[in-house]
């Protein structure tokens, strides 16, 4: 059995009055690409944001290997070895690519010499960052803008990543590379959560999966298992076999 | 007679652009104008002067004025905006619009109404070259200023907690995503930005007198240089605060003095008129 990395039991969250998430259990091995699937409203990103210490978390925990996350801040998070690459992708956009690349490492400590070892990492799974690294965020493309935002999350060193919508916005030739690369991050050894709309192709990657609806979660399974089976679409489409 | 009023207009301009800084850092952290930061900088001086006529040398003074202002900031933005921020905008308005009620008021009531004479920190010995005169408190002024703000842009471009600062300021969501402690940055932006209205503040006083009602003039004065220049933007505040203090002199000196505070707040609008973002600033920002 492989080492466990993340164990979420009993999770309950809420964004003011309204319960995002009701009762998540999970668990999320090293090593391996979970995907999260479900409609718009589900809570996937409120689960990523609950991991991340940003969401207000009612009961339940969070453990990441042997610390339990709930009660801590989002900077006590970080430094841990979490990252996210958010939703709409949030790069800084009036500072210089490098830096944006910079602000990954203020977090984690570890030697200098890893800084230079990730950043060259990052430039070699990114060569269009290299071509651009002096020009300002806000100047890049939507689809290097989405390199950007995971290139800095690898520059954090991170042990999970976490990716909200990566492919949001793209087109389907940039999609199939930002996929190809979260493939390659995962062989570096970084285990993912993802978390896509376009379904088929997170799970042709991912070793599981877990399908929400309205802050639950409703089935799990692998990734084949998934791809087999209708649940994806009689959820996607509203109906919900009993 | 035109190059001293120059002079005389970069010294005012100088400190009008140490004020504007602040309101230009808080701003992009809340999203507002703080309408107690002239009232900051009024309390930071007088808790200098009251220092001085206790005894202590001027420099222990302004030590512990600054401290004071800092200190001040840090409360009003862990006691009241932090809280009201997340209500409305107009809530949070009247917030700073009460506090600086407040912090006059009970200026007046400790130190009362009437001018004080404040002591300087420069020397008082003209400086003559030919038929000019410099005073060693237009140089001191002048140097203080474009020092602090030439350092700020140090401490926010190049070392790691002011950029966390002004990612925090940008984009706090995004910051804390980062791993960005994005309360204590906004802590820290309003102890800076209080504790440089403080020691505008003492450089002013000492040629204007210290008197409570100096937080209203200055006061709006650095919100108008904190436009002109551009909201938001560092050097803008630079600038808008030196054209303001030029504008101002030479508007005193050829046309009338009587309209000396008009000055500054007409071309204030003859600039928002042609340009509304300001001199330095591209776009026009969401927030108000």
């Amino acid at each position: 059995m492989a080492e466990t990395m993340l164990k979420i039991t009993d999770l309950v969250s809420s964004y003011g009055n309204i319960k995002a998430l009701k009762g998540i259990s999970l668990e999320i091995n090293k090593g391996e690409i979970v995907s999260l699937l479900g409609a718009n409203g589900a809570g996937k990103s409120t689960l990523m944001k609950s991991i991340l210490g940003m969401v207000k978390i009612e009961s339940g925990s969070i453990k990441f290997k042997d610390t339990e996350l709930v009660g801590k801040k989002s900077h006590e998070i970080v430094p841990m070895g979490i990252s996210l690459v958010p939703e709409g992708r949030k790069i800084f956009i009036d500072v210089s690519v490098e830096e944006n690349l910079n602000i990954g490492t203020f977090f984690r400590k570890r030697p200098a010499a890893r800084d230079k070892e990730l950043r060259d990492m990052v430039y070699e799974v990114f060569p269009r960052l290299y071509e651009r690294r002096t020009q300002l965020g806000g100047t890049l493309s939507g689809g290097e803008q989405q390199m950007l935002a995971v290139g800095r999350a690898i520059m954090s060193d991170p042990q999970l990543l976490m990716l909200d919508e990566p492919s949001m916005g793209l087109a389907p030739l940039v999609i199939a590379e930002v996929f190809n690369v979260i493939k390659k991050i995962n062989e570096m050894g970084i285990t993912v959560l993802l978390v896509e709309q376009n379904a088929k192709m997170a799970l042709k990657i991912s070793n599981r999966a877990y399908l929400m609806n309205t802050g639950q979660i409703v089935v799990s399974g692998t990734g084949e298992d998934f791809l087999q089976s209708d649940v994806l679409t009689s959820v996607y489409l509203g109906g919900k076999k009993e | 007679m035109l190059f001293q009023q120059i002079l005389n207009g970069l010294t005012n301009g100088s400190l009008y652009a140490l004020m504007a800084v602040g309101v230009t850092m808080v701003y992009k952290s809340l999203g507002m104008l703080n309408f107690a930061h002239g009232d900051i900088m009024m309390v930071g001086t007088f808790i200098t002067l009251t220092f001085v006529l206790m005894g202590y040398p001027l420099y222990v003074g302004i030590a512990l004025g600054v401290i004071s202002a800092a200190i001040l900031g840090f409360l009003l933005e862990r006691a009241i905006l932090r809280k009201v921020k997340f209500t409305s905008f107009v809530n949070l308005l009247i917030a700073t619009v009460g506090v600086s009620y407040v912090l006059r008021n009970a200026a007046m009531v400790i130190w009362g109404t009437s001018p004080q004479l404040f002591p300087s920190m420069f020397p008082e010995t003209l400086i003559e070259i030919g038929n000019f005169r410099i005073t060693p408190q237009s140089i001191g002024v002048i140097l203080i200023s474009l020092v602090i703000i030439t350092g700020l842009h140090f401490f926010f471009t190049k070392v790691k907690i002011g950029k966390c600062m002004q990612l925090a300021n940008s984009d706090p969501e995004g910051a804390a995503m980062m791993g960005v402690n994005v309360t204590h940055m906004r802590f820290l932006t309003f102890g800076i930005s209080a504790a440089l209205a403080a020691i505008a503040g003492i450089m002013i006083a000492p040629m204007t007198y210290a008197r409570v009602d100096m937080s209203a003039t200055i006061g709006m004065k650095a919100f108008a240089a904190a436009i002109l220049g551009g909201i938001g933007n560092l050097w803008g505040a630079l600038l808008g605060g030196i054209i303001l203090g030029i504008v101002e002199a030479l508007g005193s000196a050829y046309i009338s003095t009587a309209y000396r505070d008009a000055f500054s707040f007409i071309i204030l609008f003859i600039v928002l008129f042609v340009k509304p973002t300001g001199l330095l600033n591209k776009k026009i920002e969401n927030k108000l």
